[in-house]
């Protein structure tokens, strides 16, 4: 157990001297790195999808007599063996088949649930919000104006804040109207200042977690790895 | 056949692709479709492997003086999968836990020793971010520092707590949703015009 | 006559009262509420089973429920009385098959009675995902927009698109690796070819390999995904021979660095650290990845021109990068450099598209105000 805590604490610090700059210790552990993972990838495809998607299912749909699933299964294979014609110069184009499938699949794929997600789902949430409560709503307004407080404010504001943020911002992208057009002069400014609060706020936010995962590395070399080997050593 | 069939494909593929998604009675055929997918893509591994090895056996092929770590890569690769293949076939032997170990002691180390060093780009990334003088600079600034303390804030200093959830609820909110709208249509418009044929750059190019 | 009726409406509606208050009086004692329908947005492989125990647990301590598929017995479905919903989907293997359900009481002594009610329902396979609809609908507007405007930049009207910083850098950035007579690394982001940002960033390598090509000016282009490597090749082979350059292109110059998150970041940064670029484009889906990638570019005083369309990454890049794309500008770059009449066709659909919906959205807001939420139905379903 030592010997593998002691390589994968050897390996950490290997990392981390990248930070004081390019030295062998650091090949070797990139190196290292990336023969492990493309020979575990290797291993994975084997036994992930060449057994299991192909070997396996192929096998199974002979013995059931299923064979318009078998038919299915070596079509797949054959398209995706045309992806070896690139070893050979001549018939290299013909790898192109497997690429505008794939492609044209998943371009085709992504066409209806990015328009539900990433606009319809997301305009809803800026008209009402998960209460189903309108993000514009008169009568926040006027209760902060009955009795104004800062809890009252934000309610009142929070909302219309948003819907203008999330207007500006998408009149800021607009690619073929001219910088002098007023609607996009307008914008700007706003829309940069919504950018940049954004921006600012979860550089902020993800910094505290980064700071933490230095913390937990050197918790494995201090508080793990070390009292192993002192009681290895000792004991 | 080298231009018009690739495209006629990726058009059929394509229609196919809209389909499965609007159509439930196709749920069955969507499975096989994504069977498909994968299969396909596991064959272009050849490719990666084989490009990888090229580029190694350029350096050792010039003598680079870096040749070494080219060897270190190769045998790692071989090693990882040969203990891995045999193990495949041999559950329990000593091959599957060496490469267990390999995996839990050689990897994973790796992964979060080079997860962990973004504790220091981040801190650098942010040294010379604030560094700038621009308008726009200096509320990222005011921003991401009020955020990180908000993050950690105790007993009087709890009202960055406050504006933290503020600014997160509000601008943030706002920011990061008109850009994912925007990003959307992006991604729709562009999946159209491949299906469509009219961006063939994947192709390569060129008529 | 209709005196008559309107006496036998009262009758029969006050006896329909009286049954009910009946009913509700002599409560079953071994009272369930058994649904049973066809599994909503499904290719009718499965039914749906809800069921609701209504006696106390001291009085049924236990329900079975046996399911019939075709006549066929199924299995028994166990319920202990928690007086809570029980959901249960029952797969059927095939379309147009009859599913019944049986339920049955076990008493305090365990002894099994009824069946205390039966419900029977058929699957079937729909034909559109009723949530789906809207965004259907939505999308072949796009498309059929996109159709009129590449109509009209084929007659050769002209569209106007404005200024972007970012892709405007992209010719100096070039031209200062040749000037420096160092590399330029291309970084075509570290997801899979299923994500379109992926091809919007390949869509840009076209037009930047052809300048690198043009310029004589070292390339390296490290990838993460197999697929993604096959077409990188292929566009950066093609765009030196359109430059005319066939001569300096080497297949070596596209290659798959390795094949995992940090592995590939380790691979990268060490490459750049050695061969000390001069420009580094990171164009695609990012992780957290990206600033490893940009701070290390910066360390070698790359210029660096990023761009992607992950929110998460953005923050990042613009506080790491000279320049950055920002979401949606990722994908208007293969117009914008290209300058190819259809598809500035397609960004100026792809705006007026955004028009529509901005519209909608103002309207939906308006129409809220007043309580109104039909509107915001129609458009955002």
């Amino acid at each position: 157990m030592l010997f593998w805590y002691t390589v994968a604490v050897l390996l950490s610090l290997a990392i981390f001297s990248f930070l004081w700059k390019d030295n062998p210790l650091y090949k070797f552990a990139e190196h290292l790195f990336v023969g492990t993972m493309v020979g575990y990838t290797i291993v994975m495809v084997f036994s992930q999808i060449i057994m299991r998607k192909i070997v396996d299912p192929i096998t199974l749909a002979v013995h059931n007599h299923q064979y318009l699933n078998l038919i299915s299964l070596i079509i797949a294979t054959l398209i995706g063996l045309l992806y070896l014609s690139r070893f050979s110069q001549k018939a290299q184009w013909v790898s192109r088949y497997p690429i505008s499938i794939t492609v044209g699949f998943w371009s085709g794929y992504a066409i209806v649930t990015s328009f539900k997600t990433n606009i319809l789902t997301q305009v809803r949430g800026t008209v009402v919000d998960d209460m189903g409560a309108p993000l514009l709503n008169g009568e926040l307004l006027g209760d902060f104006i009955k009795s104004p407080s800062w809890s009252s404010l934000d309610l009142a504001v929070s909302g219309p804040l948003l819907v203008f943020g999330v207007i500006v911002v998408l009149i800021y992208f607009f690619f073929s109207i001219k910088n002098e057009n007023p609607m996009v002069r307008f914008a700007n400014k706003p829309a940069l200042l919504y950018l940049m609060l954004g921006f600012g706020a979860s550089f902020g936010y993800t910094f505290m977690g980064r700071i933490s995962l230095f913390i937990g590395r050197m918790n494995f070399i201090f508080n793990e790895w070390w009292p192993l080997l002192k009681q290895t050593i000792g004991g | 056949m080298k231009r018009t069939l690739p495209l006629a494909l990726a058009f059929i593929f394509g229609l196919i692709g809209i389909a499965v998604q609007i159509v439930p009675a196709l749920k069955g055929f969507l499975n096989t479709m994504l069977d498909w997918m994968a299969i396909i893509g596991s064959f272009a591994l050849a490719l990666g492997v084989s490009s990888l090895t090229r580029h190694h056996m350029t350096k050792i092929r010039r003598k680079h003086k870096d040749m070494f770590f080219s060897y270190v890569t190769f045998v790692t690769m071989l090693f990882m999968m040969i203990i891995g293949l045999i193990g495949y076939f041999q559950p329990e032997s000593l091959y599957q836990r060496l490469f267990g170990n390999m995996y839990n002691y050689v990897r994973v180390p790796l992964d979060a020793s080079m997860f962990a060093l973004l504790a220091f780009f981040i801190t650098s990334a942010a040294y010379r971010a604030f560094r700038a003088r621009t308008w726009l600079a200096t509320v990222l600034l005011v921003a991401g520092v009020v955020v990180m303390m908000g993050r950690v804030a105790f007993g009087p200093f709890m009202i960055f707590n406050d504006i933290t959830a503020w600014l997160m609820k509000v601008p943030t909110t706002a920011a990061m949703r008109g850009l994912t709208i925007g990003i959307g249509l992006g991604i729709v418009a562009t999946s159209i015009k491949i299906v469509l044929g009219i961006e063939r750059s994947y192709l390569g190019g060129g008529e | 006559m209709k005196k008559i009726l309107f006496l036998a409406l009262v009758v029969l509606v006050s006896l329909s009262f009286a049954a009910a208050v009946k009913a509700e009086e002599e409560r079953p004692l071994y009272g369930c509420e058994l649904n049973l329908y066809d599994t909503p947005n499904d290719d009718g492989i499965s039914v749906e089973l809800e069921f609701m125990p209504l006696s106390s647990p001291d009085e049924v301590p236990q329900y079975g429920i046996d399911l019939y598929v075709d006549g066929v017995f199924m299995n028994t479905l166990t319920v202990v009385n928690a007086q809570a919903l029980f959901i249960y989907t029952v797969p059927t293997d095939k379309r147009g098959a009859e599913v019944r359900a049986e339920v049955f009481a076990y008493d305090a002594e365990g002894t099994r009675q009824g069946p205390v009610q039966v419900e029977k329902a058929i699957s079937t396979a729909q034909w559109y995902y009723s949530d789906r609809i809207g965004a259907f609908i939505w999308s072949m507007l796009f498309i059929g927009l996109i159709m009129i405007l590449i109509g009209k930049a084929k007659k050769g009207q002209d569209i106007f698109i404005r200024r972007i910083a970012g892709l405007e850098a992209i010719d100096d950035a070039v031209g200062r690796a040749t000037e420096m007579g160092r590399p330029v690394f291309y970084i075509p982001g570290t997801s899979i070819i299923d994500d379109i940002a992926t091809l919007a960033s390949l869509n840009i390598l076209r037009p930047v390999a052809q300048q690198v090509a043009t310029y004589e000016t070292p390339f390296s282009v490290p990838i993460k995904d197999p697929v993604v490597l096959t077409v990188a090749q292929d566009i950066v082979k093609e765009a030196y021979m359109a430059a005319g350059r066939a001569d300096l292109h080497d297949e070596g110059m596209v290659y798959l660095a390795s094949v995992g998150q940090f592995d590939y970041a380790a691979a990268v940064n060490g490459a750049m650290v050695r061969e000390k670029p001069a420009t580094v484009f990171l164009l695609g889906m990012f992780w957290a990845e990206s600033l490893m990638l940009a701070e290390t570019a910066n360390t070698v005083g790359a210029i660096q021109i990023a761009g992607t369309d992950a929110t998460s990454q953005l923050p990042f890049f613009i506080a790491a990068c000279d320049y950055t794309l920002i979401g949606e500008e990722l994908y208007a770059a293969s117009a914008y450099m290209s300058r190819e009449p259809l598809l500035l066709g397609t960004l100026k659909a792809q705006d007026m598209i955004k028009g529509a919906v901005i519209f909608a959205m103002l309207l939906s807001l308006v129409f809220m105000l007043f309580g109104i939420d039909s509107v915001m139905n129609f458009f955002f379903q």
